[in-house]
């Protein structure tokens, strides 16, 4: 199977996935018995049909289920979302703002894992059992093993309200006002546009959440890392290689890490997955105003439209980067593709 | 080595989410080269706060407010906001006399026909609309009313329950027609949804009095992010994620206020609130934790404000053997009511934050505080007698609450609700089981009345121990229903109540009903909270308010 | 590729025990114990999670504090001699606290990687394996699963359950998990399919099903497990985050992460509210960590050659 033909199998499964997914939120957020709009309407006037047939018209539930689907993927083709029941507000202006928070925070966060993850694990796996091994397997486990929720906590108290070094809780500072949205990553466009004092301000801001959701990221890759480059070390043809008198380098690079790269880009992706789930704590104890945030309070209410918008946003960027990795590891591995 | 790869991996996610937005923007930032300059400004904002006519609100305004239209407004926090932009016929001058009302676009009280069903009432003429300058006249009150009836949302009751009709008799006089005698009538009228609109500006933006066409209210958007009412500022700018901005009205018919506009800032915490008042980012901070109280008294460029709210947190017990169970006999109600230690929750839980009504009819109300020396009050030997006296033997109850980071009076709900546990189990035989459940679900499940026990929040729709007892009271109302409710003697007090239109006789009427609930026990106020609000020593004049939240009509600050 | 993997004497990786029980020699459990002998490392990550299981255990015994007996009249203590990790609003002491939470959270943890893994791995080496339209079902629905947010699949399973709970957590969190297993397995099985021996058996006309357990599972087990180490530690670490929001343990059962959130509303000037909890989980998590890597050392033949 040629690449391409290969990456387009591929896409068209991805698409499924999405597809499967939206379906499946739809159904399983109606088949919740509980009730959306029992938190939008006042108590007094829970009890007035008039109201409620007023609101379910307006977010169309009085609609059968599959119409109300239908319904909703048309508009969906058209960018709307639909319309948030517990806020009230198209749910597209909402994402519009939530996706960038989160992708900035993620980008950070994915950055400091990887500068730091990476190097960890080469130096692991390069000095087996040596201390310099011992050192960086003990900061990877703490990054694995410490509770992101409570990472935040302790970093807030540290360095926030104990130290003072840098700023608590929000993407700003009070009193200050985003950029002009460019692509509504604040330090993006506050570069672009040269605010300098924005821009640090923002930065500031990303650090301590970004080294809360990185640990988990951190701790896996280069843990991974070791432990594939350790296993490919010890295989046959690394060996002979090895007894050909190639350079260790050589042998290292060559042959070794080209092997333990596959678990380790399956990890990455998988990590980037998972940094998205973590989002969801991350976001709530630095009250960043980001998906994670906005998935908590539509589940927690039932506003369907907002958790369908959520979730097809996450699935969406879920499949993106397993599409990715599928085809990374179809370029490194080419019997992969045959398969 | 890995990185680069793993980048590789990052960046297209990124541009796929931007970069629509990327193109459309780059074309406009090369034709705005010309006023960079200008777009570098845009950080002191901090130095406004240092402008004594400029008063900042911090506040949770995402996640709390909704929309300023008075036909859809429903929410508490934003309260603050529509008392400065709309004005109804009456209002609360002062909010630590709430059931004192005074003209505000009406001139004099109504004067009633012989069978009390009919109002007429004179209105204040020279009055302008924001924003267009039209001349207020009794067609825009007509006008007004009737959308608000029409669109159907959650404030539609105060036209569909309480107003038969309206009629503008002369543009200078209205006349009401009521579906009964309502002693109650001035206090509906003064709430905020109550107030009147421009009807020309929404008819300009498509809107109308009349049934909203199939695709929704075509003046929604302007409504949401314009103003059109007549009070002492205008709405200009409504960014729920950053700033709800008003501005004074130059034309205010009434004395003008000191202020020049008054800014509501989104932040969601109430711990960055306070910091941001402490470091002098903002005026006033919405919300605070009751244990940061202290800390805030003892600096001397800080106040707390504070004052009555009218929201009460109650356990609702049902009275029905199904799903009540045990709860169905009024003694293990008694019981129950009898080993909660209130003191405790109010005084340490709470730090003083809350206090707590007898009756579910907060105190400042009619009655509430006449009935005080009635409250159940902790009494364990009392518990434990009538619970055995009731004769339903070792029993277990459950009791649900909302799942999602609520809080009593500042207080965590699992907190109380553990609080609560721990007491309760004090009766020896009596066990308590906790659930949570999420709140779509809870008060679902509530409003059909099948929860056995659980603790929920109700609050004003308007100030007048009506809008409290006739609900928990009724047979079949809002609350009543929910518990199975139901006794005669109150319903029949509650009928007398509301056409007594002689407050010194009736005020009694619901001292009675009070008592008569206080005995059957269906529901036991928690908490009341008492909202205390963190502000700079240098402001003047706000005032919490248990309707407006807090009353910045006449805020002002000193240099 | 002959040697027996020792998987199934640890017990981590029950699924590559089904076919090879007959060979489940004593031999390998106690070159397993010689190897951890010498690593006092994992040696005292397995103490450290001896010690919490007894203590957990243990807990009804000890002089503590019932972890449900409320003060407020010293509500909010930091530590002090009588409450050594200080008390929380309700004025419970936090110390006997969070000993009670190890009867909940580690137990979670162990039961729900087990679930998780064996399914997943079942499923994963299936996939990689028969390839075609099953790889596809499996993997197109771990695909799905992992491209929920966890905690929208946590709040259906917990509403379609009836309400936040304990045991309804640890089913969201298993449901989470098995999918990662059963790609990390189908990675592994699809480059190992390849490999020589692989095709030397199915030459030799070996049946598909004692290719994929005889030659393929047993190779697969070094990844597999350091994945398996980190995931009970995450198991616990996810059903605590559950909590975190609400959606776990139901008050007032001592449980870490709902200890924790209640600590995080505080405030951070009560900062031990949330510090014991917390150092318990990390300390748990890691001692399960530090483990898992000397088991890892010791269950790698050819490390062992070394």
């Amino acid at each position: 199977m040629g690449l391409w033909q290969f990456i387009a199998r591929r896409l068209a499964l991805a698409v499924l996935v999405v597809a499967l997914v939206s379906v499946a939120t739809f159904t399983l957020t109606h088949a919740v018995p509980g009730d959306p709009l029992a938190v939008v309407i006042g108590e007094r006037q829970a009890n007035n049909p008039e109201v409620r047939a007023a609101f379910e018209k307006r977010w169309g539930l009085d609609q059968p289920l599959p119409m109300q689907y239908v319904t909703y993927l048309r508009n969906l083709l058209h960018g709307d979302f639909g319309e948030s029941i517990s806020k009230r507000r198209p749910i597209s202006g909402e994402l519009a703002q939530r996706i960038p928070a989160t992708a900035e925070l993620t980008l950070y966060a994915m950055s400091f894992a990887i500068i730091v993850g990476v190097p960890l694990g080469l130096i692991s796996a390069l000095n087996h059992d040596r201390w310099p091994d011992h050192i960086a397997r003990f900061i990877a486990l703490v990054g694995a093993s410490v509770p992101v929720f409570w990472l935040g906590l302790l970093l807030l108290y540290v360095f926030f309200y104990q130290l003072k070094w840098l700023p608590g809780p929000g993407r700003l500072d009070v009193g200050m006002k985003a950029p002009p949205t460019i692509t509504g990553m604040i330090t993006f466009d506050a570069l672009v546009q040269g605010q300098w004092d924005v821009f640090w301000a923002a930065l500031r801001r990303l650090v301590l959440p970004s080294i809360a959701l990185g640990s988990i990221a951190l701790g896996i890759i280069a843990r991974m890392l070791r432990s594939s480059l350790l296993a490919a070390l010890g295989e046959d043809y690394v060996r002979t290689a090895r007894a050909k008198g190639l350079a260790e380098r050589r042998v290292v690079v060559g042959h070794a890490l080209r092997n333990a790269m596959i678990p380790t880009i399956t990890v990455v992706g998988l990590a980037t997955a998972s940094l998205l789930a973590g989002a969801v704590l991350t976001e709530t104890i630095f009250s960043w105003p980001g998906l994670g945030s906005f998935a908590v309070s539509a589940a927690l209410k039932l506003d369907y439209p907002a958790l369908l918008g959520v979730t097809l946003v996450v699935a969406v960027v879920y499949v993106t980067i397993n599409l990715l990795v599928d085809i990374v590891y179809g370029i490194l591995d080419p019997r992969i593709r045959t398969s | 080595m890995g990185d680069p790869r793993a980048n590789r991996l990052l960046r297209p996610l990124a541009s796929r989410l931007d970069r629509r937005r990327l193109l459309q923007t780059a074309a406009a930032l090369g034709a705005a080269g010309v006023a960079a300059p200008l777009l570098q400004n845009r950080t002191a904002l901090a130095a406004r706060q240092a402008d004594a006519t400029t008063l900042v609100v911090v506040d949770n305004v995402r996640d709390n407010w909704i929309s300023l239209d008075p036909a859809r407004f429903y929410e508490v926090n934003s309260s603050q906001a529509m008392a400065v932009i709309y004005e109804g016929l009456y209002y609360i001058p002062d909010g630590d006399k709430p059931t004192e009302f005074a003209p505000l676009l009406a001139t004099e009280l109504p004067t009633f026909s012989d069978d009390g069903l009919e109002a007429t009432i004179a209105i204040r003429s020279g009055v302008k609309f924001q924003n267009t300058g039209n001349e207020m006249t009794a067609d825009d009150w007509v006008f007004s009313w009737n959308r608000l009836a029409n669109l159907k949302d959650n404030p539609s009751f105060y036209v569909t329950e309480y107003i038969t009709s309206v009629e503008a008799v002369d543009p200078h006089t209205l006349k009401i027609t009521l579906p009964f005698v309502n002693a109650a009538l001035v206090p509906i009228l003064s709430a905020l949804s109550m107030g009147v609109t421009d009807s020309k500006a929404i008819v300009a933006a498509g809107g109308s009095d009349g049934e909203p066409p199939a695709s929704g209210d075509p003046a929604r958007d302007f409504m949401l992010n314009n103003s059109a009412g007549t009070g002492p500022f205008r709405l200009t700018q409504l960014d729920l994620e950053g700033e709800v901005i008003v501005e004074r009205h130059p034309d205010y018919w009434g004395e003008a206020p000191k202020l020049e506009r008054i800014i509501w800032r989104n932040i969601a915490d109430p711990n960055s609130q306070t910091q941001a008042v402490e470091v002098g980012e903002a005026d006033i901070a919405y919300s605070v934790d009751p244990d940061a109280v202290s800390q805030i008294e003892g600096d001397a460029n800080l106040q707390v404000l504070r004052g009555p709210s009218f929201n009460i947190g109650y356990l609702a017990l049902h009275t029905q053997p199904d799903p009540g169970g045990p709860l169905a006999k009024q003694e293990i109600r008694q019981a129950i009511a009898s080993a909660i230690d209130y003191d405790a929750i109010l005084q340490d839980l709470a730090a003083g934050a809350a206090v707590r009504s007898a009756a579910p009819v907060p105190l400042g109300l009619q009655g509430a505080e006449e009935v005080l020396p009635d409250a159940w009050t902790l009494d364990l030997e009392k518990a434990q007698q009538l619970f055995d006296e009731s004769g339903v033997g070792p029993t277990e109850i459950t009791l649900t609450y909302g799942a999602d980071k609520g809080s009593a009076s500042g207080v965590p709900l699992e907190s109380l609700v553990a609080k609560i546990q721990s007491d309760l189990q004090k009766i020896q035989g009596l066990t308590v089981n906790l659930e949570p459940m999420d709140e779509a679900t809870r008060l679902q499940s509530y409003r059909e009345g099948k929860i056995q026990f659980t603790y929920s929040v109700w609050s004003a729709d308007y100030s007048d121990v009506h809008t409290y007892a006739d609900p928990f009271g009724r047979t079949g109302g809002a609350a009543a229903k929910r518990v199975g409710y139901s006794n005669p003697k109150v319903d029949e007090l509650l009928k007398q109540g509301i056409s007594e239109l002689d407050p010194a006789k009736r005020t009694p009427l619901y001292i009675d009903i009070q008592k008569l609930m206080i005995d059957d026990a269906p529901f036991l106020v928690i908490d009341q909270p008492v909202e205390q609000k963190p502000a700079r020593a240098n402001v003047q004049g706000a005032q919490v308010h248990p309707i407006y939240m807090i009353a910045l009509r006449n805020a002002s600050k000193t240099e | 590729m002959a040697s027996v993997t020792s998987s199934d004497a640890a017990g981590a990786m029950p699924a590559l025990a089904l076919d090879d029980g007959v060979r489940a020699s004593r031999s390998p459990l106690s070159e397993t114990a010689r190897a951890l002998r010498g690593n006092p490392v994992a040696l005292a990550g397995l103490m450290v999670i001896l010690a919490w299981l007894v203590l957990g255990l243990a807990a009804p015994l000890l002089p503590i504090e019932n972890p449900n007996f409320q003060n407020l009249s010293i509500k909010l203590q930091p530590p002090s001699l009588q409450h050594l990790f200080g008390t929380d609003d309700l004025g419970r002491d936090l110390g006997s606290r969070v000993i009670y939470g190890a009867r909940v959270s580690i137990p979670a943890g162990f039961l729900v990687v087990l679930a998780s893994g064996v399914v997943g791995s079942l499923l994963g080496a299936v996939a990689g394996y028969f390839g075609g339209i099953i790889d596809n079902l499996i993997m197109r629905a771990a695909d799905a699963i992992l491209a929920f947010p966890s905690i929208i699949l946590a709040m259906a399973i917990t509403a379609v359950r009836g309400g936040p709970g304990l045991s309804n957590a640890l089913v969201a969190v298993a449901i989470v998990l098995w999918p990662e297993y059963a790609r990390l397995m189908r990675g592994q099985v699809l480059s190992l399919r390849e490999n020589d021996y692989v095709t030397a058996a199915e030459s030799i006309g070996a049946g598909r099903q004692r290719i994929l357990f005889r030659h393929i599972l047993p190779s697969t087990d070094a990844p597999i497990i350091v994945k398996a180490t980190l995931d009970v530690g995450a198991a616990i670490v996810l059903t605590a985050g559950l909590s975190f929001i609400g959606l776990g343990a139901v008050p007032p059962t001592a449980e870490w992460g709902a200890m924790i959130k209640q600590g995080a509303d505080k405030g951070l000037q009560y900062w031990w509210y949330a510090a014991a909890p917390g150092l318990a989980i990390m300390s748990v998590v890691m001692a399960l960590n530090f483990f898992g890597d000397g088991l890892r050392d010791a269950l790698d033949p050819r490390r062992r050659e070394r």
